[in-house]
């Protein structure tokens, strides 16, 4: 029988290959019904085992269980061209980016040996981690962040009823993916702005 | 400032507060519902055995695969010995099986079994693409059951490894599907298991485990008595240790050796130390024990003696030695030399003497076996080159039986498990006997 967390990760590795579909400016310029579809389409694909194994059991073999973070920003980056609705404030998307770019630079070095800390350790249950994030959270909704307050909450509320294979908090609130992402992210905001000193950050 | 215009869970300033007590309170619950730390539960065996002293040794594995490695055991319920170990065409093989064979109660043979995981089975249980399969450890949990757990690699080489775990309620009849333990953040990578997992005082299981990538250093895994890893700590830092083992002699004092990997002589075995269960270990130091990157085993017996097996040089693996501590680790004096060739290093044999030297150990080894040749043949295909052929007596597993008999497997060759039986009366006597000695 197929558990739980086989069917949340393997659903987190088909929107994470179904999700770059939209990438593609062909893509971009379809009808809406359309783009729900072929992503219906592609996602079909992707979870249906050809072989000994669906697509999504392969790239989640590679990549393990998507976080919470990594899940939320691809729902929001599909649901504008799906919804017609507009994009989540560039601002809540620059600061979140920023703030997994720094934490992830400092988190992994140190949790794969660079240093005896081990800060994935945290991740198992230590309170003054939770009161550390809660104080975060509750930091970035008053400055009306309110994506990271609820990729925060999100996160440690999945952990609790645990969502992912994973019984370590850190694996819901980062993973690789989304890491790669916001320093990619931040780089290039980085060079745009030495690029056009003093001008508007567009993308 | 714009109020954000995205989705309605995170447009609401209400409804992220919401999602913030709800996720937060369901956080706090569960982190003051976690098992407090454990104490060691140090397994008090005496001296059980049979009153006259003895040694005896045999192969496990019947050389059906050309190589062999890694091999590990747990005691039946009825008294029998279960090993386990992987095999197939070659270490990382696409064809590498756990393998596993019984040792049943009053019996001086072990019994064949089919093998328990392969890859192929194991990509099914895990839905995820598997590669190859390593190190096997079995342990008895505290509820009874059986958990075997190995190495699953899914993408590049042992630096890319991590644990699976199956679980058997009938002694290793049958196992459930396996399941993957999370342990590290970054895609799971890069932990292995070879040490003998143990319990704490509550039930929960010790599994001591190792990372090599970017560093190497030895772990400990905590895991509750569903499987879930409830906790992991590291035992050293930095990049020459691996593979610990930890032997614990009270509820409060345990020491944990590790496999040497740096290349700072001299090459020692790793020590650390702890009075206070586990919640902090000393740092790292070498110890008397001569180690060439290679992995060691040991069990503590009731009189707070430790017993140790390893390959007792610095470089090669050709010669194998049974020692023993009585003051936890500082000092150490050799029981038995099991296997040593290491005198050949120098001019390593061809072939023919090759041949010739290894039906004599196999049969040695087990007066059973019908074709001591087939034997010397089969380690041939792994063990001679282009240099010459070479011996090899590795990855060492020793465990006690409630009987007060000791265990031993180890790798031969790399092409057959051979098993060591002794007890308590030959270890006192070993120990007692003058001249057979080596101090450390």
């Amino acid at each position: 029988m197929i558990n739980v967390t086989d069917i949340t990760g393997l659903a987190g590795a088909t929107l994470a290959l179904t999700a770059p579909l939209l990438l593609a400016p062909p893509v971009r310029r379809l009808k809406r019904i359309h783009i729900g579809l072929l992503m219906g389409a592609t996602a079909i694909v992707v979870a249906a085992p050809i072989g000994p194994l669906p697509l999504a059991a392969y790239a989640r073999g590679g990549f393990g269980d998507l976080s919470v973070t990594t899940n939320v920003l691809l729902v929001i980056g599909i649901y504008p061209h799906l919804s017609g609705r507009r994009r989540v404030d560039r601002r809540e998307e620059t600061a979140i980016c920023h703030l997994v770019a720094v934490t992830a630079l400092v988190f992994y070095p140190l949790a794969l040996g660079f240093g005896p800390f081990d800060p994935y350790r945290l991740g198992y249950g230590s309170p003054w981690f939770l009161a550390g994030l809660l104080a975060l959270a509750l930091g970035a909704w008053a400055g009306r962040f309110h994506l990271i307050s609820t990729c925060i909450a999100l996160a440690v509320l999945a952990q609790a009823v645990s969502w992912n294979e994973s019984t370590n908090l850190w694996d819901y609130l980062l993973d690789p993916l989304v890491s790669i992402y916001a320093v990619f992210m931040v780089l290039s905001g980085a060079l745009r702005v030495v690029a056009h000193p003093g001008g508007r950050d567009v993308r | 400032m714009t109020e954000p215009a995205g989705p309605i869970f995170i447009r609401g300033r209400a409804l992220v507060l919401v999602v913030l007590v709800i996720g937060f309170g369901a956080g706090f619950v569960k982190s003051f519902h976690r098992a407090p730390a454990g104490f060691f539960h140090p397994r008090s065996i005496g001296n059980t055995g049979a009153a006259e002293p003895h040694i005896e040794t045999r192969f496990v594995s019947g050389g059906e695969t050309p190589q062999t490695h890694a091999p590990s055991l747990v005691e039946l319920n009825d008294g029998g010995i279960r090993a386990f170990w992987f095999a197939g065409s070659r270490e990382g093989g696409k064809d590498v099986e756990i393998h596993t064979a019984v040792f049943p109660p009053g019996r001086a043979a072990w019994r064949g079994e089919p093998p328990v995981a392969s890859r192929a089975g194991t990509q099914k249980s895990l839905r995820r693409y598997i590669r190859k399969l390593g190190n096997p450890v079995a342990v008895r949990a505290a509820d009874g059951r059986i958990r075997l757990l190995y190495v699953t690699v899914s993408v590049g080489g042992w630096g890319g490894s991590s644990v699976t775990m199956t679980t058997s309620t009938d002694d290793g009849k049958t196992w459930t599907p396996a399941r993957r333990l999370i342990t590290t953040p970054f895609f799971n990578l890069s932990t292995l298991v070879k040490g003998t997992p143990f319990l704490y005082d509550d039930g929960t299981l010790g599994v001591p485990v190792y990372h090599e990538m970017l560093g190497k250093f030895g772990e400990l895994l905590r895991l509750d008595q569903t499987g879930a890893v409830i906790d992991k700590q590291r035992l050293s830092s930095g990049n020459d240790s691996l593979q610990p083992v930890v032997l614990a002699q009270s509820d409060r004092n345990a020491i944990a050796l590790m496999r040497y990997a740096g290349g700072r002589p001299p090459k020692r075995v790793l020590r650390v130390s702890t009075d206070d269960a586990g919640r902090h270990w000393s740092h790292p130091e070498k110890s008397a024990l001569s180690n060439p990157d290679a992995a060691l085993s040991g069990v503590v017996l009731d009189d707070g003696r430790v017993l140790v097996v390893l390959n007792d040089i610095e470089s090669g693996r050709d010669r194998l030695s049974l020692v023993a501590s009585r003051d936890g680790g500082g000092t150490w004096k050799t029981v038995i030399t099991l296997e040593d060739q290491n005198g050949l290093r120098g001019r390593p044999p061809d072939r023919a003497r090759y041949l010739e030297t290894t039906e004599a150990l196999a049969r040695d080894s087990d007066p059973t076996v019908p074709n001591p040749a087939s034997h010397a043949r089969a380690a041939a295909v792994q063990m001679c080159g282009g240099a010459g052929c070479g011996f090899e007596f590795s990855y060492p597993y020793l465990i006690q039986a409630r009987d007060g008999e000791f265990h031993l497997v180890y790798t031969w060759n790399r092409s057959f498990i051979k098993h060591v039986r002794f007890n308590r009366a030959w270890l006192d006597r070993r120990l007692g006997e003058t001249g057979n000695d080596q101090r450390h």
